[in-house]
């Protein structure tokens, strides 16, 4: 256990660990010592001697200038900060660092959050005195994320050491020596890491700026921004968007030491840009008509009643979304139940439905300890089962990279290779939806194990047996109910005296787990089979594009053949969108308001900004606008988080007093959902190998719909092809680049790659999320 | 893409394996690669030590700039280094380089056209009590004078044309 001591900082007693690193215990009280090569995250190493100060071991001894970063606090210590030589001594550091830094403040996308020019006005430097040209450099292509200004560097080598050293990238290296150390990568080229979006907060001046944010710059202190949570997938890390001018600018990572702690992911910070497409919905359509949004949300409740009059209310069904808040998919709920209706559905398949409910339920059931990203990187062995976890949920796989630096092996079980498998210990590349089985089977060293996977299996119940915090992740996001199965056995079976084993599953969207615990939804096969029998007339859909739910944009067509009234309500122009009667825009993630549920089963709540433009209306407000005009506006006034979500009355209570700066609060499951129980997994079934299997694979860049509007990310994203592993395509005679048409197997031809980290007997496609605008220009070239 | 012999990647790769970490073996790979590819390190070099050594790139380009005696830019099949440190300065190295830059054409840092020297400053040979001092190849001189610059000089492009190279 840490130890209390007591030390004195400029005279003042303070209460401290003992231990902790001075300079970390100065900077958390306020007390502003200079410094650079130190971070939080990345930790201390004393390289750039600026954060010296007076340090005596006790009050009788004199004090000698220290590095505070590399001190450890022990009982009695004294120091003083400013003290004459330390205050001189740090104008002299400061004075050598910037020896070659240019004079270009006025020009330089850092300034107004330029860490050196803070700590060059607190350490007092003003005068260069040296008269020698300054060194120049030829700067970089590093992709369309990140701008390269080489000349502004002061070789804090904090951007290798989170590149690198934290996040384990291996691109970008330090060059030379002395003072002509350059750090870049070998040659021009797009950098590799999923994470590289953090050398633009970690570099401590301008040498790694947001190449995004330059096109549209402006000074910090001139955004309007407000902390929101990230809408690109289900980790849910709090972020910084800043808008100027009706336009978002950039988004930064937002300090939360429940969730990202500091960093995100490239996807969130360079997806946001969605906000800005052109197809951005921007005003309201009816039947072709282009109409004020409000108008549209009024006539659409017209037309509903008249359906509900003619029909029934049972015609009336309503489709929600996994990136639209808590809060709309209740007033979506709500909406619904004031027409009568009760069939609302969330998810795209029943298969998906049902695995996210059961893996939502166990995370908040409080039957097994459930990880958090920071809980993750203390992990002692690591099981990854089910997809890639990088593309699927980037931020987890920041965290895995920080166990597998403290030591932690790391095991996967996917069909394909992902970013993640160059670091595990071992990869174990398996046929979709076999992954239970092997889980199971590492869980259970009783178990027979067929002879391909001995080796990884045996591996991993040694490194199994050797943990005590052994950690396991599955997905939850592709209905694989089963594995969500296997993975809470797997917790509870290792979880015994002296070993606490953790789980965490990751879905399909920012707030999958929330809709997830939904209370009283149907299976979407209840939606589509009503459509498809012409009991149902009328849909609402909450910011979804239901074409992604389609494996054909002819299937999607078929299905929505029979809806005599589709009204969406997105802020993107979307296939839904542009083939529905009633067009209700509402504004963007990063402009609502409202609370999505991560992962982990942790709320958190973001406000919105209101930024003027030609739609100022959350899709909320549109909805109790909608509920109003049906005369049923008390329906909201009584609304309670626990009746429209499974979780308790105390946790409902925790909702309502969230507010947005907060960490995020843990819910607990209330009691409609059937609490959790083992159930065996199914027994490895004995699947004809002959028989292909299709793996749609997901991308960090390019499967996500809202950051493909976003024209970096998109740059970025897999051109659609066909992947085989070499031996099967040598069996089918097919070579790279040849077309294969599995058409009649499964549904899909293209070029095909080669892949000897693919699975055998699995066929791989990827997940591409094609902006809509896009669809219909290609169709037009087809045409033309 | 450049390829070496087998035996030589062979000899390379084996050697890494000698310690715990093959990152160990990287000096030495460079400095093979470095006389097989006459001398400096092309960028191909880079990438095969890379690949033998089983490091990502930017590690071996970061040793190979690091360290002043592996040269990523062709040089002269002599490297002349002049320590320029304290005890030269003091003993005149100024007139030692002046001498050589006269007599073989060159500036600092810049190879003979022939190809036979490249002129590089160094800090300190550990022979500070013979200053000034310089070497050539792997020979070092001291107790320099430019006269005695020129005599050397001299006598290593005699035994150059009598085919001692």
């Amino acid at each position: 256990m840490s130890q209390k001591v007591t030390i004195t900082i400029d005279g003042r007693a303070y209460e401290v660990e003992a231990g902790e690193n001075i300079l970390q215990i100065c900077l958390d009280r306020g007390l502003l010592i200079p410094h650079f090569c130190y971070h939080e995250a990345l930790g201390p190493v004393g390289a750039c001697r600026l954060c010296a100060a007076s340090i005596a071991p006790s009050a009788d001894k004199p004090g000698r200038l220290d590095m505070t970063c590399m001190t450890r606090a022990a009982d009695g210590m004294v120091i003083n900060i400013n003290d004459d030589y330390a205050r001189a001594f740090r104008k002299k550091v400061i004075e050598d660092l910037m020896l070659n830094h240019p004079h270009d403040c006025p020009v330089c996308d850092e300034g107004g959050e330029c860490m050196l020019q803070n700590m060059t006005v607190l350490s007092e430097h003003q005068h260069r005195s040296t008269r020698f040209p300054k060194r120049t450099w030829e700067n970089q292509y590093l992709g369309p994320f990140i701008h390269h200004e080489m000349n502004r560097c002061i070789t804090c080598y904090r951007c290798t050491r989170f590149y690198g050293d934290y996040a384990l990238g291996r691109d970008l290296g330090a060059f030379g020596s002395r003072n002509r150390v350059y750090f870049g990568r070998v040659r021009d080229g797009v950098l590799e890491s999923e994470f590289s979006g953090n050398l633009v907060d970690v570099c401590p001046t301008g040498v790694f700026t947001d190449k995004r944010f330059r096109e549209v710059y402006a000074r910090p202190w001139d955004l309007s921004t407000a902390r929101s949570v990230c809408v690109h997938c289900s980790v849910g890390c709090t972020v910084l968007p800043g808008f100027r001018h009706g336009t978002l600018r950039r988004i930064k990572p937002a300090e939360n030491s429940a969730v990202n702690r500091f960093f995100i992911c490239d996807r969130g910070r360079f997806g946001g840009e969605y906000v800005n497409h052109p197809s951005r919905l921007r005003s309201g359509r009816l039947e072709g008509q282009v109409i004020d949004p409000e108008e549209v949300a009024d006539a659409v409740i017209g037309r509903l009643k008249a359906i509900v009059a003619e029909h029934g209310p049972q015609s009336v069904a309503a489709l929600g979304s996994s990136r639209a808040s808590l809060e709309a998919n209740a007033a979506l709920g709500i909406l619904l139940a004031a027409l009568g209706s009760q069939t609302i559905a969330f998810f795209a398949s029943d298969a998906e439905r049902a695995a996210a409910r059961r893996a939502a339920a166990i995370t908040v059931s409080g039957q097994v300890r459930v990880a958090s990203l920071p809980d993750m990187e203390k992990a002692d062995c690591v099981f990854v089962a089910g997809g890639d976890l990088t593309a699927e949920a980037a931020m987890m796989d920041l965290s895995i990279r920080q166990a597998i630096r403290a030591g932690a092996p790391v095991f996967i079980l996917s069909p394909r290779a992902g970013s993640l498998d160059q670091y595990a210990r071992m990869s174990l590349r398996v046929r979709p939806g076999t992954e239970a089985a092997m889980l199971s089977q590492i869980a259970d060293s009783s178990a027979p194990v067929g002879t391909e996977a001995q080796a990884f299996v045996t591996a991993a119940r040694q490194a199994l047996a050797d943990s005590k915090h052994p950690l396991v992740l599955a997905s939850a996001m592709r209905g694989d109910t089963a594995l969500v199965e296997a993975a809470f056995e797997f917790t509870r079976r290792t979880t015994t005296e002296g070993r606490v084993c953790s789980l965490a599953y990751w879905f399909s969207g920012p707030n999958a787990a929330g809709v997830a615990l939904a209370n009283g939804d149907s299976p979407p096969s209840a939606v589509w089979d009503g459509i498809r029998d012409n009991r149902i007339k009328a849909l609402i859909v909450l910011e979804r594009d239901l074409s992604r739910d389609f494996s054909s944009e002819n299937e999607f067509a078929a299905a929505l053949k029979n809806i005599r009234f589709l009204a969406v309500i997105d802020s993107i122009e979307t296939a839904t969108t542009t083939a529905a009667n009633a067009v209700i825009p509402c504004v963007s993630h990063y402009q609502s308001s409202g609370t999505f549920m991560n992962f982990e089963g942790r709320c958190q709540r973001f406000a919105g900004l209101h930024i003027p433009g030609p739609v100022t209306r959350t899709n909320s407000e549109l909805l109790i606008r909608m509920i109003e005009a049906l005369g049923e506006g008390d329906r909201i006034a009584g609304a309670e988080y626990s009746t429209a979500y499974d979780i308790s009355a105390d946790s409902s209570l925790e909702l309502d007093a969230l507010e947005p700066d907060h960490v995020g609060v843990r819910v607990r499951l209330g009691s409609h959902l059937q609490p959790p129980s083992v159930a065996p997994a199914n027994p490895p079934t004995a699947s004809s190998p002959l028989q292909f299997a299709l793996w749609r694979t997901h991308f960090l860049f390019g499967s996500e719909e809202l950051s493909m509007l976003a024209p970096p990310i998109a740059e970025l994203s897999p051109k659609p092809w066909v992947e085989m592993h070499p031996e099967d395509a040598r069996h089918r005679r097919l070579t790279e680049g040849a077309t294969a048409d599995l058409t009649k197997e499964l549904g899909v031809s293209g070029p095909l790659r080669l892949n000897d980290r693919l699975a055998r007997h699995v066929v791989a496609v990827p997940v591409l999320a094609v902006p809509c605008a896009e669809r219909s220009r290609e169709r037009e070239e087809v045409m033309a | 893409m450049t390829t070496i012999p087998d035996l030589l990647r062979k000899e390379l790769s084996d050697h890494c394996a000698h310690y715990a970490s093959r990152r160990v073996g990287l000096i030495w790979v460079l400095q093979k690669l470095q006389a097989h590819f006459g001398g400096y390190l092309p960028d191909e070099a880079i990438t095969l030590a890379a690949e033998i050594v089983g490091i990502p790139e930017p590690d071996v380009e970061g040793v190979a700039t690091f360290y002043n005696w592996l040269f990523r830019e062709p040089v002269g099949r002599r490297i002349i280094v002049v320590c320029d440190s304290i005890s030269c300065h003091l003993c005149g190295c100024d007139s030692i380089v002046a001498r050589i830059q006269k007599r073989l054409g060159i500036g600092m840092g810049e190879t003979t056209p022939d190809g036979e020297f490249t002129l590089l400053p160094v800090v300190c040979l550990g022979n500070c009590d013979k200053a000034p001092t310089m070497m050539i190849g792997d020979e070092l001189y001291d107790c320099l004078t430019p006269d005695k610059v020129d005599e050397i000089l001299d006598s290593i492009y005699a035994s150059a044309k009598a085919g001692g190279r």
